[in-house]
């Protein structure tokens, strides 16, 4: 059952408007620009809210469905489902938060939220994006704002590591882009990039040879080992808005987007994939543990421990049965990141440092601050009480009644991950303060406090409430159908 | 059959004047812009009424369109040149030319029409300084030899079969005339065709020549000659040879040839273009590259014309709608350059550093053009990309398809290792230009059309398919 609805549209299109305003706003008018974008995020972030409300519980809410270009077989269609909307919700926290929390940057704060409402909208535009084309339009408008705020510009931060997820996301977007153009054409004239029509054409039939590369280029957005190796070096020298986006969001959508495209053109392929991507998760759960291991530098190690994270998440999304639990464990991941990336953000910039080694005594002299991150420190070691502990665990379980030895060692690599980033916490909390060595200046802001509490509480509420992060009747629903129409006779 | 060729007469009787009566510089760059202005509109004009007595009108006429509008942008981007005497007149002589093998309808006519609008260019680099004369002197043995090869196909079709015009060819193959001679015959023809086109691996005078031309003659080089010389390569071999790509005689046929030379053309020439430093060269390399995807294409088209000649149309349908696409790019891209370069210096990568500091509204139609030009969504590039595939799996061609959406990856870090050397620090010490009335409308028009088309590629499409609508009995 589709019912349509205008407010799908809205989400995508509200971030966008407010960085049309905030690109009319004056260069000097820092603040009107920091209120604009608040506003266009806290707009989204209610729509979100109303949709979750409204969204029939066992179907696909569109926005529009129209032709956009007949002759091509292109069309403008934006929906939502259960997972796009619970991811669509993590896009809009994620953003709110780093819309909130980052520092006044004096000089550039127009060009900040300019950009942050972009990625907003691109991202969002992913996830509604029900035309594959639409879908590679809007992946790669999503890179573009990210590369902008890693790198080139006023700060000239990380042009390296901007340059690095520049090559990266090229390479995925070519490889996704020739795949999907096979599979367009492997489904037969009239041309049509309708994933829906795709996926009907194609029951049955699979997916030509060719068509299987796109999925590089959802591992490769995912930080899946071996393709991993973007991450760590973004995120270790890029601002702490960009960094929060990064982990927090732009990884999990590597995964949705591969469930979403590939479960959506052929689920009984993707079923026969599924024994490849479970070992490819396992080996980027251990590989990523024991290389947070030997980290020195905080960043680079939450960077390890959620690249390890995402193996659990592939393994997850790997078991096709399971789609249930791997969707709070991506929600898990993304407020987590946010949250300890945020944290490390301040603290290495209040350090003048990211070596773990540099930092300690915290807990005495912003003992709640500290506090606060415990919750996502938790969620990442998967301790009961946190979405941590309902994805890790909920994911581990049906994978172990898939293969028991794969369950093993993923939770080894996981369990690892989490270990390390406990020890590195209880380093960053002991030890004696000294005054000296940390900034002068006031940190953290109120406002980096609040965002970190909001996210503690909707970290540690839907760990004692599971249900507010899944949407297992909708899922299942989706998948049940999807599996009847491959199963179906031609 | 005289109106036909009132474009080509008009254009090269103002060129002449322009060379020939000396003038204020003033008043010499509107009149050459006037005059490409009220070819353009007698084109348009003849076009919506069709132009009875010109075969293939639509198609014939949206390539002049094309060649004006190059010629247009070519003198409007090349406003700060080097002075050189009589450049405009030249400008004009060689966009008549082009616009001759737009319209040429034999082997030899356009093989010479082909020729002869590279002469003013030669004529404008020889003009321009030691390294222009170098460049224009290697372009013109090599342009002389590619003629003769040409010359020569032409003669051993004209003893085969009587005649070299095009119907004549297409009636005579028709009986089954095709043999080794005539194949050895189109080889030779083939050879003078890739030659003077610049196609790999003979495109090596064109990477000297584009570097020593002024900038005016190389953006026409690439935006008037190359469209030109490409559609006539399109009618000729589809029109006139269409049924003999691949001959049920046994005799070697075009169409495999086409298809292997274009794709290693396509590859070479990218990852050639990759490994540039000089923003010139760069370019040259990827114009070849971008002959060799319209070479792989036709092949397809010619693989149709026998079986399926409304598939056949549709994919000359897609070269067109690329070609299109191509003059537009490409004056993009050659706004960098006139934003960077200044005198003779020949500019590199690092030439481009600060731009986007220093002019962020022109870097952005630069980045745009560069976008464009890799063929990403939800650019124009994108549309012509994805119609020249389409044509490539119509012709059952999936793999060469899969292999040539591959090599986008080449074009596009190539693209965007430009655009982010705008972004780039440094540039501070680079003079700010002027930013002149000419550059101001080729940006505002180059980017309106780039978004216009990206957003809604729909009528471009229809028309670019119209105007070969017919053109191969589909």
């Amino acid at each position: 059952m589709a019912e349509h609805d205008l407010t799908v549209i809205m989400l995508v299109a509200v971030p966008v408007l407010g960085a049309l305003f905030t690109s009319l706003c004056p260069a000097q008018s820092r603040r009107a620009a920091r209120l604009i974008g608040l506003l266009s995020s806290l707009t989204t972030l209610g729509i979100w809210v109303y949709l979750r409300l409204v969204l029939p519980p066992r179907g696909l809410l569109i926005g529009i469905h129209a032709t956009w270009v007949e002759s091509l077989g292109v069309s403008c269609f934006l929906a939502l489902d259960a997972p796009g909307l619970l991811l669509a919700g993590l896009v809009a926290v994620v953003v709110t938060a780093a819309m909130a929390a980052t520092r006044r940057q004096d000089e550039d704060a127009r060009r900040s939220v300019l950009l942050l409402l972009l990625a907003e909208g691109g991202m969002l535009g992913v996830v509604t994006a029900w035309d594959l084309l639409l879908f590679v339009i809007f992946w790669e408008v999503t890179l573009v704002p990210f590369f902008f705020l890693m790198g080139p510009g006023p700060e000239r931060r990380n042009v390296s590591a901007a340059t690095r997820l520049l090559v990266t996301s090229v390479s995925s977007s070519v490889l996704l882009w020739v795949g999907i153009m096979v599979v367009v054409v492997q489904a037969g004239r009239p041309f049509t990039f309708d994933l829906q029509v795709l996926g009907q054409r194609l029951a049955g039939t699979g997916l030509a040879g060719w068509a299987w590369l796109f999925v590089p280029a959802f591992l490769m957005r995912l930080a899946v080992v071996p393709l991993h190796t973007w991450l760590p070096v973004a995120v270790a020298g890029v601002p702490t808005s960009a960094a929060m986006l990064l982990v927090g969001a732009v990884v999990p959508l590597g995964g949705y987007g591969l469930w979403h495209v590939l479960h959506g053109l052929s689920p009984m392929h993707y079923f026969e994939l599924a024994p490849w991507l479970t070992w490819l998760g396992v080996i980027t759960a251990l590989a990523g543990g024991m290389a947070a291991l030997v980290q020195r530098d905080l960043k680079r190690l939450l960077a390890y421990a959620f690249i390890s994270q995402s193996g659990l998440i592939l393994c997850g999304l790997a078991t096709a049965t399971a789609h249930s639990a791997v969707w709070p464990l991506l929600l898990s991941m993304g407020l987590t990141a946010s949250g300890l990336f945020l944290f490390s953000g301040v603290i290495c910039a209040a350090r003048g440092s990211q070596r773990i080694l540099d930092m300690g005594g915290l807990w005495r002299s912003h003992p709640f601050f500290s506090g606060l991150a415990f919750a996502a420190v938790a969620s990442v070691a998967a301790i009961p009480g946190t979405l941590g502990f309902v994805g890790v665990v909920g994911v581990l379980q049906e994978l172990s009644g898939k293969v028991l030895l794969a369950a093993c060692l993923a939770a080894a690599g996981v369990v690892m991950a989490g270990m390390v980033v406990l020890w590195a916490y209880r380093f960053v909390l002991g030890g004696s303060h000294i005054p000296a060595v940390w900034s002068h200046q006031r940190w953290p802001l109120r406002r980096q406090v609040v965002v970190l509490f909001v996210l503690a509480v909707l970290l540690l509420a839907s760990g004692v409430m599971p249900g507010l992060a899944a949407a297992p009747a909708a899922v299942s629903a989706r998948v049940a159908t999807l599996v009847g129409q491959a199963g179906a006779p031609r | 059959m005289t109106c036909t060729l009132v474009p080509v007469f008009s254009l090269l009787l103002a060129g002449m004047l322009l060379v020939l009566v000396p003038g204020r510089r003033r008043w010499r760059r509107p009149l050459a812009a006037g005059i490409m202005v009220l070819t353009a509109a007698w084109l348009v004009s003849g076009w919506l009424e069709g132009t009875a007595g010109l075969p293939a009108a639509g198609f014939c006429r949206l390539l002049q369109l094309l060649v004006v509008l190059g010629g247009l942008g070519s003198l409007l981007l090349g406003e700060d040149d080097a002075v050189a005497p009589g450049r405009e007149g030249l400008l004009l002589l060689a966009v008549a030319g082009a616009c001759l093998v737009a319209q040429a309808g034999d082997l030899l006519s356009v093989a010479v029409a082909l020729f002869a609008c590279q002469l003013p260019l030669w004529a404008m680099a020889a003009a321009s300084g030691e390294r222009g004369r170098e460049g224009a002197l290697k372009a013109l043995v090599l342009g002389m030899v590619a003629l003769a090869l040409a010359g020569a196909g032409a003669a051993i079709w004209l003893a085969k079969a009587g005649s070299i015009r095009l119907v004549d060819l297409q009636a005579f193959l028709q009986t089954g005339g095709y043999d080794p001679l005539g194949a050895s015959g189109l080889a030779l023809w083939l050879c003078g065709m890739a030659t003077l086109l610049a196609a790999v691996p003979v495109h090596m005078w064109a990477v000297d020549f584009v570097e020593a031309l002024p900038r005016g003659g190389a953006i026409f080089l690439i935006a008037g000659v190359m469209p030109a010389g490409v559609g006539a390569l399109a009618r000729v071999l589809l029109v006139g040879f269409g049924t003999v790509a691949t001959p049920a005689s046994g005799a070697p046929g075009w169409g495999e040839v086409l298809q292997v030379g274009g794709l290693v053309g396509l590859l070479l020439a990218g990852a050639v273009a990759l490994g540039q430093q000089k923003l010139r060269r760069m370019f040259a390399n990827l114009v070849a590259g971008q002959v060799g995807l319209v070479m792989v294409v036709l092949a397809a088209a010619g693989f149709l014309v026998a079986s399926a000649p409304q598939l056949a149309e549709r994919a000359t349908g897609a070269v067109v709608f690329f070609l299109v696409i191509h003059v537009v790019t490409w004056m993009g891209l050659f706004l960098a350059l006139q934003l960077v370069e200044s005198g003779s210096d020949v500019c590199d990568i690092s030439h481009l550093h600060g731009l986007a500091g220093q002019r962020p509204l022109l870097a952005l139609v630069v980045g745009l053009a560069l976008v464009c030009v890799a063929g990403m969504p939800p650019t124009a590039g994108f549309w012509a990309r994805w119609l020249l595939l389409q044509a490539l799996v119509d012709a059952d061609l999936v793999t060469t398809a899969v292999v040539v959406a591959l090599s986008l990856g080449l074009q596009l870090v190539m693209s965007l290792g430009l655009v982010t050397a705008m972004f780039r620090p440094g540039g501070a010490a680079l003079p700010r230009k002027p930013a002149t009335a000419g550059l101001l409308v080729v940006a505002w028009s180059v980017s309106l059309a780039m978004i216009l088309v990206g957003l809604l590629p729909g009528r471009l499409v229809d028309l670019c398919l119209g105007t070969v609508s017919g053109l191969l009995g589909g």
